[in-house]
């Protein structure tokens, strides 16, 4: 899978568990991960989110190091990958 | 905001001297096993609503049991008994976490650790990860704690209704005759050798699956209420 369709499985993840109206056309690799509003809940929701969507079974403190939505395709590459 | 926050900070329970690791690992945990054994061999237990419970049981779905952290002492080894099926809980990566890890497991609990920041967020991630893999295992969690404020529930537990499907069930507990640890936040109650325990169920909450922010915020407050007005039932019901 390309990283241009990690990142668009990605948006659909993250639009349906973030607190807030995201709209991923704006959102770019760049785009820190902060921006989307979630808290310490609603992060569990995106991390379930991610592991039925991609099949991870990513650690809180994995995803909480990352800053930008590029590092989350790119450990998202790797686990796919590995 | 959650992201870059600070990462958790080492456990103190690897902090501590080998004097206080040695008391708190070892010697507390055996004076607390052998306690609670001697007085639970002369309480004498009383349910109520015990059918809510049962109800939750042949509904299929996994329990979650909402405790109050002030009661859990009257509730370790009633709950543990293999009668109401096996549970996980969550203890912090305290010393005093330590203890009470090794306490719950004696008693038959399986033990995740983790209470705040990071480590509770990872520890609500394993306790539901681990039940989705094992349904039959109740988890419970203390609502108020680790810290209080007391009664105040914390969101972990409707997340872990939440991902698990499972059902709500608030249990609590009153004694009498009874001491009260006044200085401590949770004013923990210690029954006397002899005392009659009362046990109380709430109904089961069953949650969705999604919720919004504001309903998230409903239902913790619901449960905050539900298990109030229960503690109030059963000191009452403890009174006489």
């Amino acid at each position: 899978m390309s990283r241009a369709d990690l990142l668009q499985r990605l948006g659909d993840v993250i639009e349906e568990s973030s607190a807030e109206d995201v709209d991923w056309s704006d959102v770019t690799e760049e785009t820190p991960l902060e921006s989307f509003g979630f808290d310490s809940l609603s992060v569990l929701d995106l991390i379930f989110d991610l592991d039925q969507e991609f099949g991870t079974q990513l650690a809180a403190a994995t995803i909480l190091e990352m800053q930008t939505v590029g590092d989350l395709v790119t450990c998202l590459e790797g686990t796919k990958t590995a | 905001m959650i992201w870059g926050s600070a990462p958790a900070e080492p456990s103190p329970s690897t902090q501590a001297g080998p004097a206080k690791r040695f008391l708190m690992l070892r010697v507390v945990p055996l004076l607390a096993v052998s306690l609670i054994r001697l007085l639970d061999f002369t309480w004498r237990y009383r349910e109520t609503d015990r059918h809510h419970f049962d109800a939750a049981r042949a509904a299929g779905k996994p329990i979650v049991g909402a405790f109050l952290h002030g009661r859990i002492f009257l509730l370790l080894r009633f709950m543990g008994r293999s009668r109401n099926g096996r549970w996980l809980s969550m203890c912090s990566k305290s010393l005093d976490g330590d203890a009470m890890a090794k306490v719950e497991e004696t008693f038959g609990f399986e033990v995740i650790r983790g209470s705040s920041g990071r480590d509770g967020l990872q520890a609500i991630l394993d306790m539901i990860r681990r039940v989705q893999k094992d349904p039959e295992l109740s988890s419970c969690l203390a609502i108020d704690g680790s810290r209080g404020p007391r009664g105040k529930v914390q969101g972990g537990i409707i997340s872990l209704a939440q991902r698990t499907g499972g059902l709500i069930v608030p249990i609590t507990a009153a004694a009498r005759p009874s001491y009260t640890l006044r200085r401590s936040w949770d004013l923990t109650l210690l029954p006397w050798p002899f005392a009659r325990v009362d046990v109380i169920y709430g109904e089961p909450m069953a949650l969705p699956p999604r919720l919004k922010a504001e309903e998230f915020e409903a239902w913790r407050a619901e449960l905050e209420a539900r298990i109030t007005a229960l503690q109030h039932r059963v000191d009452e019901i403890s009174r006489g």
